[in-house]
């Protein structure tokens, strides 16, 4: 049983095929509980095949299932919404409320719950990415990771099945960075969400059950972290650099010397390099 | 970013902030009426110290609470100009030019800039005691007869909302986007007048794609999260006014009586 | 060109409750044809030390010099920074308003004396260091390009003034690793040229790969300020600045708490590579 499965999607924002596809007949499957990576660079079609799962774009041409439900059925589009949440890139625009617990209560008001249900979910949500205590504070005073974390717990407190996280961290800084990224880990190991979060970053992707390689609205290639970004051919027909502990394990090879396997992080390469005894 | 943003909800446990919204809105609407009624010298001292009151009440730092109704120091002086010059040619002391210096206008635009100051003071005390989602509820209740005429008060009211906060941002984007059309070479700062009008493209253009841009994403970022415009949201639990609400309200009426009577 | 910054204080909102002090008696001086990396976290005054450099942001005290000159003293005129000074803000494709690729590019030329023929050729020129082809582009609406492709406009327009100075505010953030690449080359190129650049970013392997000294802000305060190799190995001092002196440095200090000797200084891929070579030929016997 897949939870997302996308099957021949094709898009043209023109819609006329001259001025070209931005999705090019993808098909995808994505399972309940899997934390899914799909890379690629700027204008690969990454963020309009997101924008599918969540059918915030009308599907033009091909098939689209989340969750049991067809995305082409206009009556099936609030409740994907619902089974899929999504964060976007800039942190800035997705506040509707100046208070914190205004803003996580604005989705769940959106399907008609009140009250001290919703309040016991935004105390959950806030704990969950680990905000306790700024409920009354302004998104807009907060730092870049910490208003990603807000947007993320905003998303959380319609407790969707999946999490699209679409570019979540190509605005932050670094700490901001690892903030958001800790969050993703605990998600991902918790097991109870689909996760699906589009990148650019080789480094970030390794953290995937799976990776998906898209260019020019295609998908060039997809499997295991081990597998994909260890496939330097692969990559650099996306446009995409290997993570730095890959690049290492083929500069040792050609110099005769071969690793059990293929480092994906530096942590991984010095273990392997001089393990701990 | 050059200091916080004015207007902006400041958490707080004063009388004010416990008020229901809805409450504070009609009073804000009292008041209007009572500021524009206010010409005499008693229901001015009455206006002044009313709002002296509020602002006393909100438990906000008077900078704060006067703070965007201070940073139009400059209309202000505009607008008590003009009425001194232009309110009352016929009975002016001097003439100069075009300019007529009347005490009618003294009077005039010192009460313009008395009223217009007041009800910004008002206005701000209010956005920052009241959380905005809370003051959307309460504008789309008191819309909620033009609901009758098929005008979409909820979606009026979400629109009011949102763009009120999004104000401090757009306009830290523009100051932005104007610092880098000068190093470009853009010449706002120049004090030949041409110049500083043919420098306005430049920043218009960019601010309204910017603006455009953010409200694009923030409509995809509220759809996501299930927003449906025309559906109603549900009614937080619809309260009644407590003691305190129809206290506020009570005195704001006082206020416009006296205010309205002739002395 | 050279640009030094004396004692410079900068304060927001002076005199409220809200006062913060961006910059509190910063000094530094950048030699022509240097590349300085300007780090430090999120609000250290990054940002307002370049518009400062930039004659954007008159400073409270001291004064801002380029190439000897006072920028903000009386007499001083504006369009002739511009003409010294290139400044890129973060994400500048947002700055982008004309109707053509041509008039967004020339538009940093509009007041100079130059001829019709001089500014087309400095426009085309410009786009070229961008990887545009001129005639292709030149009348193209800018607002009809993709984001990454913007961004490179918005440097040809900075390029195409001939800027001796340039100041760049997080200019490979949001780019995907090729984009980075191409614009780091790009910024190599032109200071091997003699071109000043002042580059502010969080991404540390670039700035290791490309500048020769590394400024470090923290509060407003210069922290640090040194060559890369020199700053990037005080690592203790580097985590309370918030600054994270990269992947291979970090890999370096891994192998050294595991008993291996990796000098200090190892902060780039090139020079940690020997030390893994050795390791993995050790771990073949």
């Amino acid at each position: 049983m897949y939870i997302i499965r996308a099957d021949n999607l094709r898009h043209s924002y023109w819609r006329s095929a001259s001025a070209g596809y931005s999705l090019d007949g993808v098909s995808l499957t994505v399972q309940p509980g899997e934390m899914l990576a799909i890379l690629g660079r700027n204008g690969s079609g990454k963020t309009t095949l997101a924008r599918h799962l969540n059918v915030l774009v009308p599907i033009q041409e091909g098939e689209l299932t989340v969750a049991g439900l067809d995305a082409r059925q206009q009556s099936n589009v609030w409740k994907i919404r619902r089974t899929c949440g999504m964060v976007f890139q800039n942190p800035d625009n997705q506040f509707v409320s100046s208070v914190v617990e205004e803003d996580l209560a604005f989705g769940p008001e959106n399907y008609g719950e009140s009250g001290d249900a919703v309040a016991e979910r935004v105390r959950r949500v806030l704990e969950a990415v680990g905000m306790s205590g700024f409920e009354r504070r302004s998104p807009h005073l907060l730092s870049g990771g910490q208003k990603q974390r807000i947007a993320i717990a905003g998303v959380l407190a319609l407790d969707p099945q999946v999490l699209i996280l679409d570019e979540a961290t190509a605005m932050l800084d670094p700490q901001g960075r690892q903030e958001v990224l800790e969050i993703l880990r605990r998600l991902r190991d918790g097991g109870e969400k689909t996760l699906v979060m589009i990148t650019h970053y080789a480094e970030e992707a390794a953290m995937a059950h799976r990776v998906a390689v898209m260019e020019g609205g295609k998908l060039l290639g997809e499997g295991p972290p081990r597998q994909v970004l260890a496939d330097r051919e692969l990559l650099d027909r996306a446009g995409l650099l290997p993570p730095m502990a890959v690049r290492a394990f083929y500069d040792l090879e050609r110099e005769g010397i071969r690793l059990p396997a293929c480092p994906l992080t530096m942590e991984e390469l010095v273990d392997m390099l001089c393990p701990l005894s | 970013m050059t200091g916080l943003p004015a207007g902006l909800y400041q958490p707080g446990d004063s009388v004010l902030h416990r008020l229901d919204p809805r409450a504070k809105l009609l009073a804000l609407f009292l008041l209007l009426g009572a500021v524009i009624a206010a010409d005499n010298l008693l229901g001015c001292a009455a206006v002044l110290l009313f709002v002296g009151w509020i602002v006393g009440l909100s438990g906000l730092p008077l900078g704060t609470a006067l703070g965007s109704a201070a940073r139009l120091r400059w209309f202000f002086l505009l607008i008590f100009l003009m009425n001194l010059f232009f309110y009352a040619p016929e009975e002016a002391w001097a003439v100069w030019w075009v300019f007529r210096p009347s005490g009618k206008g003294l009077v005039q635009g010192a009460l313009v800039v008395f009223r217009v100051f007041l009800l910004l003071a008002a206005g701000n005390v209010l956005t920052l005691t009241t959380p905005p989602m809370a003051l959307t509820d309460g504008m789309e209740w008191l819309l909620k007869p033009l609901g009758r005429l098929k005008i979409p008060v909820g979606q009026v009211a979400m629109i009011l909302s949102v763009a009120i906060q999004f104000i401090p941002v757009l306009l830290e984007e523009t100051e932005t986007i104007r610092r880098a059309q000068m190093a470009r070479g853009a010449r706002f700062d120049s004090s030949r007048l041409w110049e500083k009008a043919g420098a306005v493209l430049p920043l218009v253009v960019p601010v309204f794609l910017a603006a455009f841009q953010r409200a694009d994403e923030l409509a995809l970022a509220m759809e996501a999260r299930g927003y449906r415009p025309g559906l109603p949201r549900p009614r937080k639990e619809e309260r009644p006014f407590r003691r305190a609400d129809w206290m506020a309200l009570s005195v704001c009426v006082l206020l416009c009586v006296l205010a309205f009577a002739p002395v | 060109m050279s640009l030094e910054l004396r004692e410079v204080v900068l304060t927001y909102a002076p005199h409220t409750a809200l006062e913060c002090r961006a910059l509190d008696g910063v000094s530094l001086r950048v030699e022509d044809g240097e590349f300085v990396g300007i780090m430090g976290r999120t609000g250290c005054g990054k940002s307002t030390l370049l518009q400062v450099a930039a004659g954007l942001m008159r400073p409270a005290e001291g004064t801002v010099l380029v190439d000897g000159e006072d920028i903000y003293a009386p007499g001083y005129r504006r369009s002739r920074l511009c003409e010294r000074m290139g400044v890129l803000f973060q994400y500048p494709e947002k700055q982008l308003f004309e109707t053509t690729v041509e008039r967004e590019v020339s538009f940093a030329l509009r007041h100079t004396d130059l001829t019709m023929a001089e500014r087309r050729e400095r426009v085309c020129r410009a786009l070229e260091l961008v990887g545009f082809d001129y005639q292709k582009v030149r009348e193209q609406s800018p607002l009809g390009f993709s984001g990454g492709e913007k961004r490179r406009l918005a440097i040809a327009g900075v390029l195409a003034a001939r800027p001796g100075i340039l100041l760049l505010d997080e200019p490979i953030a949001g780019l995907d690793p090729v984009g980075r690449q191409e614009f780091l080359a790009l910024t190599d190129r032109l200071c091997g040229e003699g071109v000043t650049v002042l580059l502010v970013s969080h991404n540390a392997d670039a700035l290791a790969d490309h500048a020769r000294r590394i400024v470090i802000l923290e509060n407003g305060v210069l922290a640090a300020d040194g060559p890369v190799e020199q700053v990037f190995s005080r690592r203790e001092e580097l985590a309370r600045w918030g600054v994270s002196p990269g992947q291979a440095a970090e890999c370096a200090e891994q192998l050294r708490t595991r008993g291996e000797e990796v000098p200090p200084d190892v902060i780039r891929y090139g020079e940690l590579l020997p030390y893994l070579l050795r390791m993995g030929r050790r771990r073949e016997r």
